[in-house]
């Protein structure tokens, strides 16, 4: 498995990433980086707690992050929630909190895989 | 060459190393997670950094708010600041460019595109910074030598008469401090402060017509026989007449216009008994007028071949009894109140002789010319740079961020008015935009010379000035405010003597809070605009504080 294969199991856009940062390298330290990156768990916790504001910021961040890293449907899914969080929506933003989630393990199970694909 | 230090300031750790990766082998990048941390790193290293990468969405303290903090001190003077946020919304974009963003840079990032835009804003910061010390530089160089070369003609005028070679200097500073008390105290005689400057550097001229009367007659300890008074008369008007034989392009230089009327006319006397020309009143120009007054004070209470100096009482007695020819009331009245100022002044420029005072030049820059607004001629480094930000470069008047920054919130305001020019967007498309430039300086010089010192001009935007009044009568108002109009329709513009240009002026009276006032005098003005070049004023009535009429005149 290599990394264009990654991105095409979860949902992301290789060439695109490739073609800005134009290092493959980078672009793997950057997924593997994503490994460790809290704001998922931070969006879940805010979001169970009802703390809306630092949601918002969380899944925000998330967003950014996928934009950069051409994670195309993490991206779509993050996007609409921020959007909804913006509006103040809460429950259609807790609606949609399972969509991202499964987006957001896509890709860390498939970053897994290629880790453990690449050390063998 | 030393590595130029950005700032990158995200809470996402992944963004931050994702643009340290893209940048750290061309740039010294250094992080900051929050707008705090930011802040804490600017106040005390801001002048190592030369841009600021700058996340909107962050806790503590958001970009906005740095924004914000950054443009409130200027520390943006020195670095410019590029927006990285995720969130681009219009909304978000035009906010963070309304408070001070430099440019913005989208996500995803590009590593190319970031390069680029990175490196072609520090280039321009750098060029305009290199560009404004060049400036500043040259300003000086000239001024410095036009200062010099007045002061070797007017040594070479006193070098012949036997004088201290102070008397030129001393006149110069006289002359000076009674215009600045003069336009305080009246705004009769419409002098601005560069007006100011370039009289009393022109005043160092007036005795130039000298040159022609023979070492007899002009070093003679005794007194002049009656002839001989008659020769010695004639140095103003040769003076003059030397300074109109000049060539065409010469002549007509502000500094020569002015030195010609000092030369002819510093011997005539309010009541018409002066000579060369018998002059009566305001008939003789108030350059001349100051500089006659100026010359009769550094006489007296000078040393010359034919007498003792008198004290400063001694010949502020002597002039106001008239022992020395009539002067303008409003003159002497100055000159009583100066008199402090002048005592001390004259005592340091005698301590202070020749070569020091070219040096000390340096701090009597004259930056008020450079960046032409009518406040202090001789500024302090702080004020320059007050100058610099609060003013607009095109037209010298202030600028918008003035106006929000010391009036909108004010409640003190006695009146204001809304100053807009008439088919401005014409002049641009029939004559070209730099027509369009001359005319807005034009406009704006002429509301400027209209207005008291004590008077704040905003260019609000564009073709809009916006002017407030501290303590002004209500007649002077209105009569303010048609007379801009007036000079403004028959302002003629040398270089494009078709153009016409008019403005419709919406005014206000009344006190309360200048937001307040401003809104009123805005549609005041669009009620002028109806038939254009019309002054239209509401009177708030002080009891109700409501619009109880309006008048157009």
């Amino acid at each position: 498995m290599d990394l264009r294969d990654c991105y095409v199991n979860f949902g992301g856009d290789y060439d695109e990433v490739l073609g800005r940062l134009q290092r493959e390298q980078l672009v793997q330290k950057f997924v593997y980086k994503f490994l460790d990156d809290k704001n998922f768990n931070l969006l879940k916790e805010s979001m169970d707690n009802g703390n809306y504001g630092e949601a918002l910021r969380a899944v925000h961040t998330i967003k950014g992050i996928c934009q950069n890293l051409s994670f195309t449907k993490l991206y779509e899914s993050s996007n609409a929630m921020t959007n909804a969080l913006k509006e103040d929506d809460y429950k259609k933003a807790a609606d949609m909190l399972p969509q991202l989630s499964n987006d957001y393990h896509q890709i860390i199970s498939n970053v897994k895989e290629y880790e453990s694909s690449k050390e063998e | 060459m030393k590595k130029q230090k950005i700032l990158i300031v995200d809470d996402s750790e992944m963004n931050r190393s994702l643009l340290v990766d893209i940048l750290e082998d061309q740039y010294d990048v250094v992080e900051a997670e929050n707008g705090l941390e930011a802040i804490t790193i600017l106040s005390q290293h801001r002048a190592d950094f030369s841009l600021l990468l700058l996340d909107i969405m962050m806790p503590e303290m958001d970009g906005f708010e740095v924004l914000a903090y950054i443009n409130k001190y200027h520390w943006n003077d020195g670095f410019a600041v590029i927006m990285i946020s995720a969130d681009d919304s219009p909304a978000n974009i035009k906010r963070a460019y309304d408070l001070g963003a430099f440019d913005y840079i989208n996500r995803p990032f590009d590593s190319t595109i970031v390069h680029r835009r990175i490196s072609n804003t520090m280039v321009l910061y750098a060029k305009q910074r290199h560009l404004e010390k060049i400036i500043v530089d040259q300003f000086y160089e000239q001024e410095k030598n036009n200062k010099l070369m007045v002061s070797v003609l007017s040594h070479v005028v006193e070098f012949r008469n036997g004088e201290s070679g102070l008397h030129v200097q001393h006149v110069n500073t006289i002359t000076e401090l009674l215009l600045r008390k003069l336009i305080q105290r009246t705004d009769k005689y419409p002098l601005s402060i560069n007006d100011i400057t370039l009289i009393s550097t022109a005043s160092s001229l007036h005795d130039i017509g000298k040159i022609s009367i023979s070492d007899e007659i002009l070093n003679k300890p005794g007194r002049l026989t009656s002839e001989e008074f008659e020769i010695m008369k004639t140095h103003s008007a040769i003076g003059a007449k030397m300074l109109m034989d000049l060539p065409v392009e010469q002549k007509e230089m502000p500094l020569v216009k002015a030195a010609c009327e000092i030369c002819r006319w510093h011997h005539e006397r309010y009541d018409g008994r002066g000579y060369p020309d018998g002059l009566m009143g305001d008939e003789i120009p108030i350059s001349a007028q100051a500089v006659a007054l100026a010359d009769v004070y550094d006489a007296l209470t000078s040393e010359r071949c034919y007498k003792k100096a008198f004290t400063h009482s001694e010949a502020l007695k002597m002039i106001l009894e008239g022992q020395c020819g009539k002067f303008n009331p409003i003159l002497l009245q100055c000159l009583q109140e100066i008199s402090d100022t002048l005592v001390r002044e004259l005592q340091t420029t005698s301590l202070v002789q020749g070569d020091k005072n070219i040096q000390g030049m340096r701090n009597k820059i004259d930056y008020d010319r450079l960046f032409a607004n009518g406040t202090d001629a001789s500024l302090s480094h702080e004020q320059w740079r007050r100058q610099l930000i609060y003013t607009d470069s095109l037209t010298g008047a202030y600028n918008r961020r003035y106006y929000d920054e010391h009036f909108q919130d004010t409640e003190d305001t006695e009146a204001v008015c809304v100053i807009d020019a008439d088919n401005f967007k014409r002049i641009n498309d029939q004559y070209g935009h730099d027509a369009g430039d001359i005319a807005l300086q034009s406009i704006a010089k002429t509301i400027l010379a209209c207005v008291r010192k004590t008077d704040t001009v905003i260019r609000y935007g564009g073709d809009e000035f916006v002017i407030i009044f501290n303590s002004i009568p209500p007649n002077i108002f209105r009569e303010k405010l048609e007379g801009i109009r007036r000079t403004v329709d028959l302002l003629k513009v040398h270089e494009y003597p078709k153009m016409e240009m008019s403005v419709s002026i919406g005014g206000v009276y009344g006190r309360g809070k200048t937001r307040e006032l401003f809104k009123v005098a805005d549609s005041m003005m669009y009620q002028s605009k109806i038939n254009r070049n019309k002054v239209t004023i509401h009177f708030l009535d002080v009891e109700t504080d409501k619009i109880e009429k309006s008048e157009e005149i």
